[in-house]
């Protein structure tokens, strides 16, 4: 996941076409992350227009479509982070109690994991999609984010033991899921 | 951990093909109204190159004059409201009929987000009277960002710093805002409250068809009948220094006030020079 040994940027014709190729590298990972801030679709998506649109408007240089995608997930990070300090959010929404079907298959997970993990603090869902989901280590969490190693060490614990005892305090059965964390 | 569990939750956030399509043409949508901006920029080098033999008349005779010391430009912008488009707003000199450009906006919470941008700055400092700033720094990889509300704001800026205009300021009625929100919200409307100077027969047609449909509701917005009618109003300071010492003063006023249906406006334009601010 270094930036170094990343897939290198090739050159493009014209600002759309950057625009689109980028757009389709990136957008999954930016929504997820976005998602995983704001909980739930609509401030995903205003948040994922934000950091598009700011990518496209001050066009940094990347190294590598690593380093790119990394400075998305940070500007995504900020974006959604400056976004829940605002005290006048306009929008009151709801975290997604669960999320559209469809993309359910063999390990459709079971809808009360993914309240659980909506009642983290976000700061703690984004850690546990990049480390578990995107397989960053630690210390590329951490070199991204620019934070201690040590405080992406603990957060990540805490967001472990918030997660399991979620899933502890849920009354519908949980155990199951429980005892594998 | 369960990781197989925990991929499964991540992964049905994943967005469907419409939603991306959609965002992606929101987001073409935004970057195309920038251009056109940009293209209006353009058209007015047109205009530009016509009076640069007058500029240059005029920049001969100035700089032959013993305090002739040419001030530097900078463009301030605000935008209109959350997500809208953004307004240059010109200072006294800069406007054909010398009257000084502002905007007007409705916002139930009121924010005015403005950017500054020019060359060669060194060094911007916000201060305000009543109400509170912070900036948001969009520059580089985003470090970490702490927006806390100050009454006084000052950056510095590295020798090589260009992108003045990625780092935006945002004024909020923080206060009056509180003040609003004191008794559970009580000073909002909806709460008891309706908008005391709402008469329906002034109203132009299209208010009225706004609010038949609902987006001229007042609901949500702060009721400032009671608000002291001097905080209502603020001024943001703003001292620009160039990398060669020259120092420029402007200032946004701000004022927040309902309107005649109840909601909350937004109002700024920029002081003519700095006569007032000069005072300060």
């Amino acid at each position: 996941m270094s930036e170094e040994i990343g897939q290198p940027m090739k050159p493009v014709d014209s600002l759309e076409t950057a625009f689109s190729e980028l757009y389709e590298r990136h957008i999954d990972t930016v929504y997820r992350v976005c998602y995983a801030m704001m909980g739930n679709r609509p401030d995903a998506e205003d948040a994922v227009q934000s950091v598009f649109v700011k990518l496209m408007r001050s066009r940094p240089s990347f190294r590598s479509v690593e380093h790119e995608k990394a400075w998305l997930i940070t500007a995504a990070r900020n974006h959604c982070r400056d976004e829940h300090r605002r005290w006048w959010r306009k929008k009151v929404v709801k975290l997604d109690a669960g999320m559209p079907d469809g993309r359910q298959g063999v390990h459709a997970p079971r809808e009360d994991m993914t309240d659980c993990l909506l009642r983290l603090p976000p700061r703690h869902r984004l850690l546990l999609y990049l480390h578990y989901y995107e397989g960053y280590k630690l210390h590329e969490i951490a070199d991204m984010l620019g934070m201690n190693l040590n405080t992406v060490k603990t957060r990540l614990r805490d967001a472990r033991r918030r997660l399991k005892l979620e899933l502890e305090e849920d009354e519908d059965g949980q155990g199951a899921v429980a005892r594998r964390i | 951990m369960d990781r197989e569990l925990l991929r499964a939750v991540f992964d049905k956030m994943t967005p469907d093909e419409e939603q991306k399509a959609r965002m992606k043409r929101n987001i073409l949508e935004r970057l195309d109204r920038r251009t056109a901006r940009d293209r209006t920029s353009v058209r007015r080098l047109g205009w530009a190159a016509s009076s640069v033999f007058v500029i240059l008349l005029a920049t001969l005779v100035i700089i032959h004059l013993p305090f002739g010391a040419a001030t530097p430009a900078y463009a301030i912008s605000v935008r209109a409201g959350d997500g809208g488009a953004l307004f240059t707003l010109m200072d006294g000199t800069g406007n054909r009929d010398g009257r000084v450009t502002s905007v007007r906006y409705v916002d139930p919470r009121p924010m005015l987000e403005f950017l500054i941008e020019g060359e060669d700055i060194a060094s911007i400092r916000l201060e305000t009277e009543n109400e509170y700033v912070y900036a948001v720094d969009w520059t580089k990889p985003p470090d970490e960002v702490n927006p806390r509300y100050v009454k006084m704001l000052a950056l510095k800026f590295e020798e090589d710093f260009r992108d003045y205009g990625q780092i935006w300021y945002r004024w909020v009625a923080w206060d009056m805002y509180q003040w609003a929100a004191e008794d559970n919200f009580s000073r909002f409307f909806g709460y008891g409250y309706e908008p005391t100077s709402f008469d329906y027969d002034s109203l132009t047609e299209q208010e009225k068809l706004e609010l038949a449909a609902g987006n001229g509701s007042a609901l949500g917005h702060m009721n400032l009948e009671d608000y002291p009618d001097h905080l209502k109003e603020d001024v943001i300071a703003i001292t620009i220094t160039d990398r060669q010492g020259r120092v420029t003063k402007q200032a946004i006023h701000v004022r927040v006030d309902n309107n005649r249906i109840g909601q909350t406006v937004v109002t700024a334009w920029l002081a003519d020079n700095d006569d007032e601010y000069a005072g300060q």
